[in-house]
């Protein structure tokens, strides 16, 4: 899975221990999203996207799913 | 479930594994010295009482670690489990030949090694999420 989490979280400043405490989750695991190695949970998923008030679907996309979309 | 509480309920497994060594080296050297019984008992007793500390301070902390970090945990079971029955198999199997594996004769001196291949699983699946 895809997601802009790098780019939303630069757009406020915030660094990744910030994010971290706003998500009630350890800078390892936002790092790890953020690289695409850990995919979060539905519920931790639409944490961040409440955070960044944005809809779900256009912070985590499946890579797939995007080309296809765009062809 | 913050890093500062993940990182103080680490801290606190730490201290409760080297609590349960400290005591377990001191029953066996007490052991070994031939002393009363009911001094071998007492200290016997005792590191079972550590060891059970030590599984409350790893439930403790499971109860604060995160999402990934549990799924961490998780995967580290999922690859120590079998790897540790593998490791139990290969010393059946090595008695079993004839060949006396030095240090572990019986089932007592086995245990310890038991660890190993979770320490071994955690190194795995935090590596992945690096």
């Amino acid at each position: 899975m895809k997601n802009h989490l790098r780019v939303l979280r630069a757009e406020r400043s915030w660094s990744q221990a910030e994010l971290a405490e706003r998500l009630h989750v350890s800078r390892q695991t936002v790092n790890a999203i953020e690289q695409e190695k850990y995919d979060p949970s539905l519920p931790l998923a639409f944490k961040v996207a409440r955070l960044f008030s944005r809809p779900i679907e256009t912070i985590f996309t499946v890579g797939e799913l995007e080309s296809k979309e765009e062809s | 479930m913050s890093s500062a509480a993940q990182r103080r309920s680490g801290t606190y497994v730490l201290a409760t594994a080297a609590l349960l060594m400290a005591v377990y080296v001191v029953f066996v050297l007490v052991v070994d010295r031939g002393e009363h019984v009911a001094l071998r008992v007492a200290l016997g007793m005792l590191a079972v009482a550590a060891f059970g500390l030590f599984i409350a301070a790893e439930v403790r902390m499971l109860g604060e670690l995160d999402e990934m970090h549990r799924r961490i945990q998780l995967e580290a079971l999922a690859i120590a489990y079998p790897a540790a029955i593998l490791l139990v198999f290969t010393l059946g199997v090595l008695e079993r030949a004839g060949i006396v594996v030095w240090g572990f004769q019986r089932l007592r001196d086995v245990w310890p090694l038991v660890a190993l291949p979770y320490m071994l699983g955690l190194a795995i699946a935090m590596r992945r999420y690096r």
